[in-house]
């Protein structure tokens, strides 16, 4: 007689939910091997043809400082951070290699390598939705995945949002596939410590998930509490000394060039200094429509950002590590000495983390470089590109909130999922609303759009609880949309 | 009977997970451990620094004013020791005054009086660039600007 398999002949967990039941290893097989290998394929030709078509575009904003960057460690060796931000050195220091080796080719070859990295994000949005939901879901997630012009966009800019989702992601489904296992106990480390790995990796690139692991930590330590306090800890700690051992030398770095503790950068003042002060910035609209906008929208935008004083300067402190600390403390003063004009800026600010604006929109809004010069900018094409730029997102978003109220009823990684999404909304409305900050869990809305579109309408479950929460979230956003609407109506003639 | 097997056999399970676990903690811990040993074996003081800001190769120079500036360290930053470093020091220190890491540490006459003084055409290319390209100051390098830095 074969001995039992943990996951097959046990009679007691044949009789338990499968959603509840750690998943056999579900991967390309069940999607297809086809199917999964051929819509990576679909969206990195995709992001390949804008590349070609997008040509070389000028840099533009951070573009312009990551290369300055780049060419200041090839020169000497150094890297210098991103006055006044000091910026994680992972995406400086890929553009800086590119550059040593291929000269201005090295541009192109770092948005080459972004588009073909960006099929690993495709890939674990399907595998995501597949572990989560269902086979179609995740066939549904990756087409979406293929076309959402957003993320396309990120591919051919030196902006880092391509590089950290394709480390990040994978780290979140190792994650999840963990987090899933049962019986807990039983769960393998290898999965934590390679998802910390991973996330670490993640966070050299863009330091936005920082907190976002001590979360992570917290919520396992909650998960298992019926368990002996010393598992519990000790598997959060796993994780942590995973994520740690790939920061850590960069904090120590850090530390022998600033003699201050900064674990991967310091960004986090200067984006207090932009986005909790008594001025009002917003960079997801593209020059021409800056003055426009705020015209049409006067009403609203003054309502909620009307400053009753001065702003806040910036701190002049010559070690750029103080710089932040002292920044941070200044808004969050100013925040507490103007309580309602806070409440305000950040209701405009999580309207502009939820607007349908996008990098792509803007890149065909600029006067001057962005798409302007490109084959991308023939007028048909244009027109379609932007409509479609600005109704995804919409679509996703609201889908996703379909798929949070209905599809995570139950889920064993429900609290994981909403708690990540919550970080990164609050992130982006406390500090400085812009939909480049909501890339980072864009994918994961993906999976949960897919996921809503395809549900089973028979399924089991509190259908009226799920139907107030998907009211509820809907009339949410598209009070948060209608702020921004004027805003963005004009920010699309401009782009149209 | 078989009910007992199989408890015993998840016990075990359980218990090898729990073993993995400490492995894994324990591992973690050991090169974190080697992290830090390998950052206190590599510390350098200031006055470390500031004896390879005077005695050290060009590249040395520039990484010990780096460090030296970044720690809050402006003491060896007399206008003299600008002037010095501006009159006889090797290019790349020169460069290195100029690039926008360094610009809170000087004056907008001397970074002008340094492009002035620049030696041949390809220093001066670069001293503009650096100056004109600062972050902050304007975020628009173009590509061919930046062709033409990578050329020289």
């Amino acid at each position: 007689m074969s001995d039992p398999t943990l996951a097959g002949d046990l009679p007691e967990l044949q009789k338990i939910d499968p959603q509840k039941i750690g998943y056999q290893n579900v991967g390309a097989q069940k999607i297809g091997k086809g199917w999964f290998f051929g819509v990576i394929g679909l969206g990195v030709v995709i992001r390949l043809a804008f590349l070609l078509l997008a040509g070389d575009i000028q840099p533009y904003a951070d573009e312009a400082n990551y290369l300055y960057l780049a060419l200041v460690w090839n020169r000497f060796s150094l890297y210098s951070g991103g006055l006044p931000y000091l910026w994680p050195p992972g995406y400086p220091f890929c553009l800086a290699t590119m550059l040593s080796g291929f000269g201005l080719d090295g541009i192109f070859v770092l948005k080459l390598c972004q588009v073909i990295l960006s099929g690993v994000i495709g890939g674990t949005v399907m595998l995501l939705a597949s572990r989560l939901f269902s086979t179609r879901a995740a066939r549904l997630a990756g087409l979406i995945w293929c076309f959402y012009l957003p993320l396309v966009g990120f591919t051919h800019y030196l902006w880092p949002e391509t590089l950290f989702l394709c480390l990040f992601m994978p780290g979140f489904y190792l994650l999840v596939r963990w987090w899933q296992h049962t019986p807990r106990e039983t769960a393998v480390p290898e999965k934590l410590v390679l998802a910390g790995v991973l996330i670490g990796f993640a966070l050299l690139i863009k330091e936005v998930a920082l907190w976002w692991c001590l979360l992570v930590a917290i919520l396992i330590i909650i998960r298992d509490r019926a368990m002996s306090f010393r598992s519990s800890t000790g598997r959060a700690f796993v994780f942590l000394l995973a994520v740690s051992v790939v920061v850590v030398p960069w904090s120590l770095r850090n530390n022998e060039v600033y003699d201050r503790f900064a674990p991967v950068g310091a960004t986090l003042g200067q984006n207090v200094f932009f986005g909790m002060n008594a001025y009002y910035l917003n960079f997801d609209y593209p020059g021409p429509a800056q003055e426009p906008a705020a015209r049409e929208n006067v009403t609203i935008r003054k309502m909620l950002t009307q400053s009753v004083s001065k702003p806040w300067k910036r701190s002049e402190a010559l070690n750029i590590i103080d710089q932040s600390s002292e920044n941070v403390r200044r808004g969050l003063s100013y925040a507490l000495e103007h309580p309602s004009f806070m409440l305000g800026t950040r209701i405009k600010r999580m309207a502009d983390w939820v607007s349908p604006m996008s990098f792509f929109v803007r890149h065909y809004g600029m006067d001057e470089g962005g798409y302007t010069d490109s084959a991308l900018a023939n007028p048909v094409f244009r027109k379609i590109a932007v409509t479609l730029a600005l109704l995804l997102p919409v679509l996703v978003m609201a889908w996703a909130v379909g798929g949070i109220a209905f599809c995570l009823q139950g889920h064993t990684v429900r609290g994981l999922i909403l708690w990540t999404l919550l970080y990164f909304a609050t992130t982006g409305a406390l500090i400085a609303g812009v939909s480049r900050y909501r890339i980072s869990i864009e994918p994961i809305l993906i999976v949960l759009a897919a996921a809503f579109i395809l549900r089973d309408r028979n399924a089991v479950g509190n259908r009226m609880k799920a139907a107030v929460i998907c009211v509820t979230g809907w009339v949410l956003l598209i009070g948060l949309w209608l702020i921004n609407a004027m805003e963005v109506f004009v920010s699309g003639q401009c782009a149209w | 009977m078989v009910e007992l097997h199989q408890q015993y056999k998840l016990d075990i399970d359980k218990h090898i997970r729990r073993k993995r676990n400490y492995m894994w903690q324990t591992a973690l811990l050991l090169l974190l451990s080697f992290e830090l040993v390998v950052a206190l074996v590599l510390h350098r003081d200031n006055e470390e620094l500031q004896t390879q800001l005077i005695e050290g190769e060009p590249m040395e120079q520039v990484e010990a004013l780096f460090m030296l500036t970044n720690r809050g360290e402006p003491e060896p930053l007399t206008s003299e020791t600008l002037d010095r470093f501006a009159e006889s020091g090797d290019r790349l220190l020169r460069e290195w005054l100029m690039t926008s890491n360094f610009s809170r540490f000087t004056t907008p006459e001397f970074e002008k009086k340094l492009i002035e003084s620049a030696r041949d055409p390809v220093e001066a290319e670069r001293f503009q660039f650096y100056d004109t390209h600062r972050i902050g100051k304007r975020c628009d390098v173009t590509l061919e600007e930046l062709a033409s830095l990578l050329d020289s």
